[in-house]
């Protein structure tokens, strides 16, 4: 049921969003953030010297790539976070529509997905957070297919490109196997489709590790590429100390309690900031539906989610919703809690930014939901799209560096966390 | 209420929020210069249309408006361009004589850039020094 509306509505978050994510993309002209990691490194590529980062290598060849065909300028060190950020919404969108059946859902979900701070703040910084947000939406695209020997291939090469992205990307492996359980496949090609999809995202990974090798003059092959990989394994177990001013527990991201500011500049009564808070009202209603849906399938019982009875009670709106899309609304938890795993079973440093991927999984399920109340109380679903719009409207100069005065900067983050 | 309504109003209060609290891109700048300035005070480097004096590599350019680095009564350093070729500027100059006599300026600039590195000096016996400032094309100034 899209109204004209609706459409409107939907339409002016994506405008206002695409907008945000060009707005100055060459602003500042120095580093934001961590991006001296990725530049300085991407440039090392570039002059066939060694990468001192600790992650894998394709994020930099990847912003050594944009800097090699458009020159070493601010605006090329973001443009791969630019593509990434434009592919987010697009693949995310086709992904929900895929998983929830609905063309509306799937409109939902980008424009969700655009009008929000965190995504934009990642699509105008040279940082490698974004491009495992596009991992994240392709795979969950990957699990809408009926998988043949195919589509092994093809998880293994996102799975290994993720993986060489950061290590953090072994996070899409839960969501798959889960897909993989709920495939019409026999136990033996269930078996083959791993070991191809295995086999496959190793030499993905160890290929594109060993052309970063290869690129900065180091040497190259598998026993190398292994050996670096280690290494960097050991450097990130140490650590632990979470000393760092910015660093967050995993349970504080879903207020989120402390939310990093990329920029901060006070030049002759101008305020130019970008922080990477998303918008507050996606944000608290994914927190409150992660909530609401885990409760529900725990109740219910997978077996339960997956296949209910005709007789099943499904009043509710929460329940009804994960009766109605028990396939998707399980792959997209796991997919949320796939990456949420390495924090809660570790002491590792973490920080919001860790929560992205999780996040994209949440604001699909959130587009799934919102898409179903659409069917239920359709002025519900409408009231919450114009919050989420007139909220993202009183964030947006925040987004993207728009000049504001300190007063107007200060209290739109008002809770001393997000500073 | 029409869901047409509902969403009219939506849009209405989020082009009001969205300019709440918006700095605008134009501003006044005072601050004062003696006829010893034209000469002393430079800057290396370029944002986006306007020019420095010379170049980053401090290479001398052919800028008939060359940003300048000025300190506000308010104590900001700001780098504006076009304050030695205002009009009014332009007339006081040509009736000074004295290098040290210093004048106060009122004037009416708007942002080029908000934060720029420049390399900037206040004599010309010094080197460029890196500096983040922002950058603002002087339209007019009123002398006091």
């Amino acid at each position: 049921m899209t109204s004209a509306a609706m459409k409107t509505l939907l339409i002016t978050m994506l405008v206002l969003g695409a907008g945000l994510r060009v707005y100055a993309l060459d602003y500042p002209a120095q580093f934001i953030f961590d991006e001296h990691h990725f530049v300085e490194n991407a440039r090392n590529y570039l002059a066939h010297k060694a990468d001192w980062n600790d992650h894998p290598p394709l994020g930099k060849l990847i912003i050594a790539g944009s800097m090699w065909v458009f020159g070493d300028q601010p605006a090329a060190w973001r443009l791969p976070a630019l593509i990434s950020g434009f592919l987010v919404i697009a693949l995310g969108a086709l992904a929900t529509s895929r998983l929830f059946q609905s063309r509306l859902a799937g409109l939902i979900a980008g424009a969700l997905l655009s009008a929000d701070g965190f995504f934009i703040a990642y699509s105008r910084t040279a940082l490698l957070d974004g491009l495992l947000a596009v991992a994240v939406v392709t795979t969950l695209l990957l699990t809408t297919l009926r998988w043949k020997r195919g589509h092994a291939v093809l998880v293994g090469v996102v799975v290994g490109s993720a993986f060489n992205v950061k290590f953090s990307g072994v996070g899409l492996c839960v969501p798959l196997l889960l897909a993989l359980l709920l495939q019409d496949l026999s136990p033996w090609r269930r078996f083959e489709f791993i070991v191809v999809a295995a086999a496959t995202g190793f030499v993905t990974y160890v290929s594109l590790y060993a052309a970063g090798l290869w690129l900065a003059g180091q040497p190259t092959g598998i026993n190398e590429a292994l050996r670096e990989t280690r290494r960097l394994f050991d450097h990130h177990a140490g650590l632990t100390e979470m000393k760092h001013p910015y660093t967050s527990g995993w349970a504080t991201w879903f207020v989120p309690l402390r939310a990093m500011v990329f920029i901060w500049s006070e030049q002759a009564g101008l305020t130019r900031v970008v922080t990477m808070l998303g918008n507050l009202a996606t944000w608290w209603a994914t927190t409150s539906l992660l909530t609401l849906t885990t409760v529900t399938v725990a109740r219910l019982g997978v077996d339960q989610v997956l296949n209910p009875a005709p007789a099943t009670d499904r009043s509710g709106l929460v329940r009804g919703f994960v009766l109605a899309n028990g396939r998707a609304v399980l792959v997209l938890l796991a997919m949320a809690f796939g990456f949420l795993a390495p924090w809660m079973l570790s002491h590792r440093d973490s920080y919001l930014y860790h929560y992205l991927p999780s996040y994209t999984a949440l604001v699909l399920l959130l587009a799934g939901f919102i898409g179903h109340l659409r069917e239920e109380r359709p002025r519900w679903a409408l009231s919450f799209l114009c919050l989420v719009l007139a909220v993202a409207a009183i964030y947006a100069p925040l987004w993207s560096s728009i000049p504001l005065s300190r007063a107007g900067a200060e209290a739109r983050l008002f809770f001393s966390g997000w500073r | 209420m029409k869901e047409s309504t509902l969403v009219a109003l939506a849009l209405i209060f989020s082009a009001l929020a969205l300019t709440a609290g918006r700095a605008t891109w134009s501003r006044r700048v005072d601050t004062t210069f003696s006829r010893a300035d034209l000469e002393g005070l430079g800057c290396s480097g370029t944002v986006h249309d306007a020019s420095c004096a010379w170049a980053a590599d401090a290479t001398p350019t052919s800028s008939e408006k060359p940003l300048r680095p000025f300190v506000t009564t308010a104590g900001e350093l700001v780098v504006l361009e076009g304050v030695f070729e205002t009009s009014s500027v332009v007339e006081w100059l040509a009736r000074t004589t004295d290098p040290t006599s210093r004048v106060r300026a009122s004037c009416t600039a708007q942002f080029l850039e908000s934060g720029a590195t420049l390399g900037v000096r206040f004599s010309r016996s010094d080197g460029f020094v890196p500096r983040n400032v922002a950058v603002l094309r002087v339209t007019e100034c009123a002398l006091h």
